[in-house]
């Protein structure tokens, strides 16, 4: 059973379809890429997936169950994880209180216990705080526990968000642009990463993302947006050298150009 | 947050607790030997800085302001007085009863909240405000009229000074609640809320419940806070309850430094007290070398604002970030100033 399928959904806003009839399908412990360019409607794919937008037409399941009509926050109770192009934390909030916060759903007692200081919350918050730095060991942010978020670079700032994400325990991540801000190395060294934090906890994962050697390297399968809809999907290296997908990437005006030269 | 950082020694930590058996002295044992007058005006301090955590909640927590607190206080201390007085109910009915009914008049405007946000829903609460001011406060059983409606101090609390500590138990309550809420997922999911809903519902959090829950607590306390008010004076009039109050309700809480619980108690037990002290220390008038004397009645507009300025401009998080290099000594850590002028206390807050 897939983890995730997206079955022709379609959304517009105003004058502008911004998807149409998209179909995305993940399997468990796949990692699937979502590339296009810009303006694609790779993040308006996800925010269909996670709840921000109600499609127009078209469904989305989640492990089976069909979540079109739940709200986030009921999507993240099943298991969906998201990061966001844009670094998804709590800015005025330390790394430690970011990944405490992400935990909302594992604190296992409610928020007027929590407030009233019944007893069982405090070890319940002693358990949520030895995971976040668990969590912060595994994604080598331990020094930077106590430390805002603001202040720090934006490479980090990814990190946290990954560990946050993680802190929610998540049985699928959607990554939205996890290596956007590095370079051709650390994007090699996020990919190993990926790999291992899948087999850890056993995750889907699926992912916008431009790198294309980092696509090439983990992705099962690929899918490929333009303008809202489906252009090309299919293992890595068929979906690459797809000359739709060239031109797409490349537009309209360098396809005269070539075309020009061998005329 | 260098990892060895120096741990006073005995006679450091000797230091701290001297300080604070100090503080806690003030509180403690010098109302005690003083005129029902003033005890009266400590009490009320207290009773503000259980105010001001309620606001707190709106303003700090969730970024929503309030310019209609007035209201939600002077209800609870209505609802109290009418318990006790018309409806033959003992003291803690009367304090229990002004809590829910906060709450709920606190969930009705949160409700609205969800839909109009910023500029729009401080107006919002001004009209209610002034709406309960006009229609509420003028139903004559609730209120009793302009003569006003008793509220006797409960059995065994009589004495002014038993009242104020009683007073000082319920601060501790809200205090402990407010502390609790912001140590678990209730209130890491408001400050999740209040910065980025999005970030927030991606966490799991139900940012519409969130927004009531919180509403709902601030009106509890708002509520609590208006019935401990009834019992000090004794007797409600509802000219108590203007917008001005929650002006002063508003700078109070901003001035003790918006999420920082301390600073919300020392700025709330502030704005209480200064008219108090402010006729005790310039009784003659102050005295500006080289001009005349300024009379008394003029003391506080022109010191007030002085005072305001000072704080708003110098330092941005208020009263608790003045008292920052004083709380850091008494963990243990170094006396100094180091950021207590530095700008890392964001203002954030103004999010009309």
């Amino acid at each position: 059973m897939p983890v995730l399928e997206v079955e022709r959904c379609s959304i517009r806003f105003g004058g502008v379809q911004a998807a149409r009839d998209v179909n995305v399908r993940a399997g468990e412990w796949e990692i699937v890429g979502v590339i296009g360019p810009n303006g694609a409607g790779k993040t308006t794919t996800f925010n269909i997936v996670t709840g921000f937008y109600r499609p127009d037409a078209g469904r989305v399941r989640f492990k089976g169950r069909d979540v079109t009509g739940l709200a986030v926050h009921e999507r993240t109770a099943l298991g969906m994880g998201r990061t966001f192009q844009n670094v998804g934390l709590v800015k005025g909030s330390t790394v430690r209180e970011n990944l405490l916060t992400a935990q909302h759903l594992e604190a296992g007692y409610s928020a007027l216990a929590g407030m009233l200081g019944l007893p069982g919350t405090f070890a319940a918050e002693r358990r949520l705080a030895a995971r976040a730095e668990a969590l912060a060991e595994i994604l080598g942010l331990t020094e930077l526990l106590d430390t805002r978020v603001a202040g720090l670079p934006y490479g980090v700032l990814k990190r946290v968000e990954l560990g946050a994400v993680l802190a929610t325990d998540p049985d699928l991540l959607l990554l939205d642009e996890p290596t956007s801000g590095m370079g051709p190395e650390e994007a090699h060294a996020f990919g190993a990463t990926l790999l291992d934090l899948r087999r850890e906890f056993d995750l889907t994962v699926v992912m916008i993302e431009h790198h294309v050697p980092l696509v090439a390297q983990v992705c099962d399968y690929v899918y490929c947006l333009n303008f809202g809809e489906l252009l090309a999907e299919g293992p890595p290296d068929e979906v690459r050298s797809n000359p739709e997908v060239i031109r797409a990437y490349l537009g309209q005006e360098a396809d005269e150009v070539l075309q020009q030269g061998t005329s | 947050m260098n990892g060895h950082r120096q741990r006073p020694g005995p006679a450091g930590w000797a230091a701290r607790g001297a300080l604070l058996a100090a503080l806690a002295g003030l509180v403690l044992v010098v109302p005690a030997g003083r005129g029902n007058v003033e005890v009266h005006v400590f009490t009320q301090a207290a009773i503000y800085a259980v105010i001001g955590l309620s606001l707190n909640i709106l303003l700090g927590y969730t970024g929503q302001i309030s310019l209609g607190h007035q209201a939600f206080v002077g209800i609870g201390a209505f609802t109290a007085a009418y318990m006790v007085s018309r409806a033959g109910q003992p003291f803690l009915a009367g304090i229990v009863m002004a809590m829910v009914v906060g709450g709920l008049q606190a969930l009705v405007l949160g409700v609205v909240s969800l839909r109009v946000t910023g500029l729009y829903f401080a107006l919002v609460t001004l009209a209610y405000g002034t709406m309960a001011e006009e229609s509420l406060f003028n139903i004559q059983s609730l209120t009793g009229g302009s003569a006003g409606q008793p509220a006797p101090k409960p059995a065994g609390f009589s004495t002014d000074l038993r009242y104020y500590y009683l007073c000082l138990a319920f601060l501790a309550a809200v205090i402990w609640v407010d502390w609790r809420l912001m140590r678990t997922k209730g209130g890491r999911a408001l400050l999740a809320v209040r910065e980025n809903p999005k970030v927030a519902a991606t966490n799991g959090v139900d940012v519409k419940v969130y927004t009531l829950m919180a509403f709902v607590v601030a009106g509890v306390f708002a509520g609590l806070g208006g019935a401990l008010l009834a019992h000090n004076d004794t007797f409600v009039v509802r000219d108590l309850f203007d917008f001005q109050l929650a002006l002063v309700f508003v700078i109070m809480t901003v001035v003790g430094g918006l999420r920082n619980r301390t600073g919300v108690v020392l700025g709330s037990a502030f704005f209480s007290l200064v008219g108090y002290f402010f006729d005790k220390l310039f009784s003659g008038g102050l005295h500006v070398p080289g001009l005349k004397v300024l009379p008394k009645e003029y003391v506080p507009i022109v010191i007030g604002p002085v005072l305001l300025l000072y704080t708003l401009t110098r330092h941005p998080g208020g009263v608790g970030q003045q008292i920052r290099p004083l709380q850091r000594w008494l963990r243990g850590g170094r006396f100094s100033f180091k950021d207590t002028h530095e700008r890392d206390v964001r203002v954030t807050d103004a999010r009309a």
